[in-house]
């Protein structure tokens, strides 16, 4: 099965890639929709499956998605769903879909099209670091190629129609995950997250929709779709990310000149708790890999890199810990696989300097 | 003290501004002018379909767009359903519920007229901001033949995947 080969492979949006130390990864998603047809959440079943298997044939024409799977929603187990989910190929919504619904995933993963979610089509391309402009550029060739096979539905003056009036326009959704450490250690962090609402952005945690900021991993992206290019949208973004990332440098230069015990004394905990506890819940192991990647920034541990524990923060989200050992287990289980898991993981990670 | 522009007899106390590309057009109306006309904001047409649905027999239809009956004829999407689930039927729904909308999309985003991308063989912006600004135009020198016939244009050229046609479900 090919969604259980993907757990062997790295992520490769979260493992490669120009590290930055606080982002994390970019991701640019549209929102299409076909011409004269009801939207998936109001058309039929037998009109769904019809259109699924149009855009997958158009898919097919497109060469960036030459050796792309097609993923039908039906045929996926939980733990192929939640998978998906956890490594951000579709989103909590589309992981309830059941029939008239699929993936298109890239070989690579950088692409992945889900087929009637809210709209027709979301498209999205997502990569390591801070790369609005590239992963831009990427789907937007995506969606240009499509575009040949397809008839879009498009009014010149509203933009592409979508079944949500939150996404019409551009139907461009730009989101930076960000990792803001520093600013929760020096109690900023509130503070920050607040200006960044003010500012119209939506900002959300690790898992999407709803989740928390966990660990001070945050999803920052653009709200409005309508009255302004996408050239505009992703120019206002980074410019905000640029911002964060001062702040949060700021913050951690902080940390190490005025409170370079406290900092340390976090780390070393984090460590501690993950080389030695018996269980770890997925929440803890984001707070305390958190920690350690910070640490990582700040060079306080040896051992390891922070693409190293970027991957840790996935493989043990619950769906890739079962997946990884090929069944369903219950919480109990899982919490003492992650931690069995996480420690001979970082058995040779250690604390870089003296305590002083 | 101002009249109103529609029936040139009572005192004009709603003032419409809309600007079309950089250009303002204004409207001095009456408060029964102003009700019967039922005040669509729709970007692009909306002042222009406001004065023609007062001086024409033939989009009285337009007004009872309004009532709360109304439903997509492309997807059979009811004005109800729309406010409960807050999602369109189909492409078609955002003509049949622009009332409802034109505030939402106000509130939600950052312009109400779409900028950038657009798809192969969409009508070009410019010549539709060209016929806009023509229609603009028609309206304020209230030459209301000319305005229909360019407000049809319009309709035309922006009906891409808004047309009110059958729709597969
Ligand atoms: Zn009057
Ligand atoms: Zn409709």
């Amino acid at each position: 099965m090919i969604v259980n080969d993907l757990v062997k492979h790295q992520n490769p949006w979260l493992s490669l890639g120009r590290e930055t130390g606080i982002v994390v990864s970019s991701r640019v998603r549209l929102a299409r929709n076909l011409k004269d047809r009801a939207f998936p959440g109001w058309a039929g079943e037998k009109e769904c499956d019809r259109l699924c298997k149009e855009v997958a044939d158009a898919c097919g024409k497109v060469g960036r998605l030459s050796g792309a799977v097609v993923l039908d929603m039906a045929g996926l187990d939980e733990l192929e769903r939640e998978l998906l989910k956890e490594r951000r190929l579709i989103s909590s919504e589309f992981a309830d879909r059941r029939g008239g619904s699929a993936l298109i995933l890239s070989a690579d993963e950088r692409i992945a099209i889900m087929v009637n979610e809210e709209d027709h089509l979301r498209l999205q391309a997502i990569a390591p670091g801070l790369c609005l402009e590239e992963t831009w550029r990427e789907i937007d060739a995506v969606d240009s190629e499509i575009d040949r096979h397809l008839n879009y539905a498009y009014s010149p003056t509203l933009g592409y129609l979508t079944a949500c009036p939150t996404n019409v326009g551009t139907g461009l959704r730009a989101s930076v995950m960000v990792h803001l450490a520093g600013l929760r250690l020096t109690g900023d962090f509130d503070r920050v997250m607040k200006g960044l609402t003010r500012l119209n952005l939506a900002v959300r945690g690790l898992f999407g929709e709803g989740s928390e900021a966990f660990g001070g991993m945050v999803q920052v992206s653009n709200q409005s779709t309508l009255g302004e290019s996408e050239q505009a949208i992703l120019a206002r973004l980074l410019g905000i990310v640029q911002d964060l990332i001062v702040h949060e440098r700021n913050a951690r230069a902080r940390l190490m000149e005025k409170s370079r015990i406290v900092a340390l004394d976090q780390v070393s905990r984090a460590l501690a708790i993950l080389k030695h506890a018996m269980l770890i819940s997925s929440m803890e192991a984001v707070e305390l890999l958190s920690i350690l990647r910070l640490g990582a920034d700040l060079k306080l541990v040896d051992g390891i890199s922070e693409a190293g524990i970027n991957e840790l923060l996935l493989v043990t989200q619950p769906g890739h810990l079962q997946m990884r050992l090929g069944r369903k287990l219950d919480s109990k289980e899982r919490d003492r696989m992650r931690a069995e898991f996480v420690a001979g993981r970082l058995r040779h990670v250690e604390i870089a300097e003296q305590r002083g | 003290m101002q009249q109103c522009q529609i029936c040139g007899k009572k005192q004009a106390n709603v003032h419409l501004k809309q600007v079309l590309d950089g250009e303002t057009l204004e409207l001095f109306l009456c408060e029964d002018c102003a009700e019967k006309g039922g005040l669509r904001v729709d970007p692009g047409l909306g002042m222009a379909e406001f004065v023609l649905g007062l001086t024409s027999a033939k989009d009285n239809k337009e007004k009872r767009r309004r009532e709360e009956d109304i439903s997509c004829p492309s997807c059979h999407m009811r004005r109800a359903d729309f406010k409960k689930t807050s999602r369109l039927g189909c492409p078609g729904c955002y003509d049949a519920f622009a009332a409802d909308l034109a505030p939402m999309l106000a509130e939600m985003h950052r312009g109400v007229v779409h900028v950038g991308k657009s798809p192969r063989g969409a009508p070009c912006r410019e010549d539709i901001g060209a016929l806009r600004k023509a229609l603009a135009a028609a309206v304020a020198a209230q030459n209301f033949e000319e305005a229909a016939r360019l407000r049809d244009l319009i309709r035309a050229a922006t009906a891409g995947g808004a047309e009110a046609g059958a729709v597969s479900k």
